[in-house]
């Protein structure tokens, strides 16, 4: 190999995928605080599960299927996708339940999306990601939001990411989704920490989805009604990038 | 959306009144259906309530670059400019005269 064949994620040596993992252990720990349950989920995820999310109709344009070469599928579609990201699983998990109070759930999972270029910790079509999904009332949603962000900013900060929360929007594909993407901006349900130094690169998000996905997935509170949710996603890969120097162990 | 929508307005309250009209009028007949109150003031909450969504933000973004005669740059795109008609006259109306003045 020369090195320059066609990558969707960097190569890494042990000493490269230990600072990924050291710094995924700092978000962790974090999750850990917050009263977070670790789970671990597949690199595949159902198509049914995605066309329940809505992430099919959103984001078809970064959505990679796992088809089986000479087979076509009846439909055209595969029955397996890899997974855009780790929430899903987590809906598709608790889907049909009661949630009885605030539930924490954190994982790492591989995930993938196509992009058009790979550049090493700024677009990547795999990448790691860690999330920690919150499920529960929208008080308990709110308070929550303006604290994980004030943690993400102190983890973060701590491994010399001393970045910006700004409001943006989700990238959808149809152009008929620009008020959903100004309403977005406009209401802050997602809040991105970005990097200044490379060109406001978001190095984690903070995304409250209402009862979007308590809808979509039917998981409800005791009082029958559909269970708020918001997920923080950190983009590992991103971290371990840009983190300056070493990244000691938590 | 047509600029037939946007009156040439002359004053704040003007600016204000034609925006509130605009509300109640060509945006609620086109996205009213979720819409449970048609009567709004300079105060009411506009996204709150849901008197605006998703489908209506562009219409009423189009509405004020009209009105105004100027782009909205997208760090505007603030519910501290937005939530409600006084913001909107104070942020973009306000905002207009004191740059012509």
């Amino acid at each position: 190999m020369n090195g320059t064949y066609p990558q969707a994620a960097p190569t890494r040596c042990g000493f490269e995928q230990a600072a990924l993992d050291r710094i995924d252990a700092h978000v962790r720990d974090l999750a850990a605080s917050m009263g977070a349950r670790e789970m671990q989920y597949s690199a595949l995820i159902a198509r049914d599960v995605l066309e329940q999310a809505e992430y099919t109709q959103a984001f078809p344009h970064l959505l990679l299927s796992a088809s089986r070469p000479y087979m076509h599928e009846p439909d055209g579609t595969a029955a397996w996708c890899l997974s855009p990201a780790v929430c899903y699983h987590t809906y598709a998990q608790l889907a049909h339940r009661t949630v009885e109070g605030p539930m924490i759930v954190t994982a790492r999972g591989r995930c993938f999306r196509f992009e058009a270029e790979f550049a090493p910790g700024v677009r990547q079509i795999e990448f790691e990601m860690r999330e920690i999904v919150l499920l529960g009332a929208p008080a308990w949603i709110e308070a929550s939001a303006e604290r994980a962000r004030l943690a993400i900013e102190t983890v973060a900060g701590n491994l010399g990411l001393c970045g910006e929360w700004e409001a943006a929007e989700d990238p959808f594909f149809l152009p008929a989704a620009a008020g959903k993407a100004l309403m977005q901006r406009l209401l802050k349900v997602k809040l991105e920490y970005q990097w200044p130094k490379a060109g406001g690169l978001a190095l984690a998000s903070v995304n409250r989805h209402g009862a979007f996905f308590g809808q979509r997935f039917h998981i409800v509170t005791p009082d029958g009604n559909p269970v708020h949710t918001m997920c923080i996603a950190v983009g590992l890969d991103r971290w371990a990038h840009h983190a300056p120097g070493k990244v000691a162990t938590p | 959306m047509s600029d037939s929508l946007a009156p040439r307005v002359e004053s704040r309250e003007a600016f204000a009144a034609a925006l509130i009209a605009f509300i109640e009028g060509p945006l609620f007949a086109r996205h009213g259906a979720s819409r449970s109150s048609t009567t709004i003031d300079s105060s009411t909450p506009l996204f709150e309530t849901g008197v605006i969504d998703s489908l209506g933000i562009i219409d009423l973004l189009a509405f004020v670059e009209t009105a105004t005669g100027r782009p909205i740059p997208m760090r505007k795109v603030d519910m501290r400019f937005f939530g409600t008609v006084d913001r909107i006259t104070r942020a973009f109306w306000e905002d207009r005269e004191a740059r012509t003045s």
